[in-house]
């Protein structure tokens, strides 16, 4: 019987890799016997939706107001503009 | 004036001007440092020059430049990796993992603690305060294990192609990302949101 500390590693893992049919098996036992660990699976997919919430609305994560910085902003462009200036021309 | 070429049809300018501080926010939440971000940004940008020809507008433009955006942003991340001392950082990680586990469960691997209820999950993704609590959750991860578990969960990456970017074995990304999960949670349930 897995304990709930396997339970949780597989429950993290199956949203990595494809869980083998045992390990599937004895994850899908201990859910309907353990409430904690439903509640975790529960909470992983939660963590989860909200994180492709995110990845659609960044904005939702981090710091709203974060800019690129005046220098930052200044060596992108000369950057840009060198590669347009300078880079080889293909046609 | 030199001759038009499909180049000079392009405008950087614009992108920076209308996606960069965009871009510069993804990049910052996936890789938490100012340095990275700016880094992938520019790279970012430049490739999104060369690859241009090929953009033929399905997808709309800020969708376009965000998805050159997650391999600058790998790229970015292990190029500062091999710069700092971040790879040693991970070990000193590992024995915390066990402390952790130790906290988490008792001898025979059972919950020490009950999990609590957290009611609805589409009514916590419309809590504010759930939001705030996740965003100072993820602010106290460890940098290494944050970057790992944006790539994948925020940007969505495939395990593989995490492994061949952050040339990890794949063993070590699972354990990466069950550590993060395992501490994002628990700090989550500490901040009482719902």
């Amino acid at each position: 019987m897995l304990s709930c500390k396997d339970v949780t590693h597989l429950a993290s893992e199956s949203r990595d890799r494809e869980l083998g049919a045992m390990e599937r098996m004895g994850m899908h036992m201990h859910l309907w016997i353990c409430k904690g660990c439903r509640r975790f699976t529960q909470h992983m997919e939660l963590l989860g939706q909200a994180m492709r919430m995110a990845g659609k609305e960044p904005e939702r994560i981090g710091d709203p107001d974060a800019r690129l910085s005046q220098e930052a902003g200044d060596r992108i462009r000369s950057a840009l503009q060198r590669r347009l200036n300078g880079g080889g021309t293909q046609d | 004036m030199p001759n038009p070429s499909p180049r000079s049809l392009l405008d950087p300018e614009r992108w920076l001007q209308e996606h960069g501080n965009y871009l510069y926010r993804y990049a910052l939440a996936m890789a938490r440092n100012e340095e990275i971000a700016e880094d992938a940004v520019q790279e970012c940008l430049l490739a999104a020059l060369e690859s241009a020809e090929r953009y033929q507008g399905g997808a709309s433009e800020r969708t376009w430049l965000t998805s050159i955006l997650r391999n600058k942003v790998c790229d970015a991340i292990r190029r500062h990796s091999r710069e700092t001392t971040m790879a040693q950082a991970e070990d000193v990680f590992g024995e915390h993992g066990e402390e952790e586990d130790a906290a988490r469960f008792n001898r025979r691997g059972h919950w020490a603690v009950p999990l609590a209820d957290w009611g609805d999950p589409a009514r916590s993704l419309e809590n504010k305060r759930f939001w705030q609590a996740l965003n100072a959750c993820l602010e106290r991860l460890p940098p290494r294990l944050a970057q790992l578990f944006m790539l994948r969960e925020l940007a969505g990456m495939e395990t593989e192609n995490i492994c061949q970017e952050m040339e990890i074995s794949s063993t070590n990304l699972w354990t990466m990302l069950y550590r993060s999960r395992m501490g994002l949670r628990q700090c989550l349930e500490k901040n009482d949101w719902s």
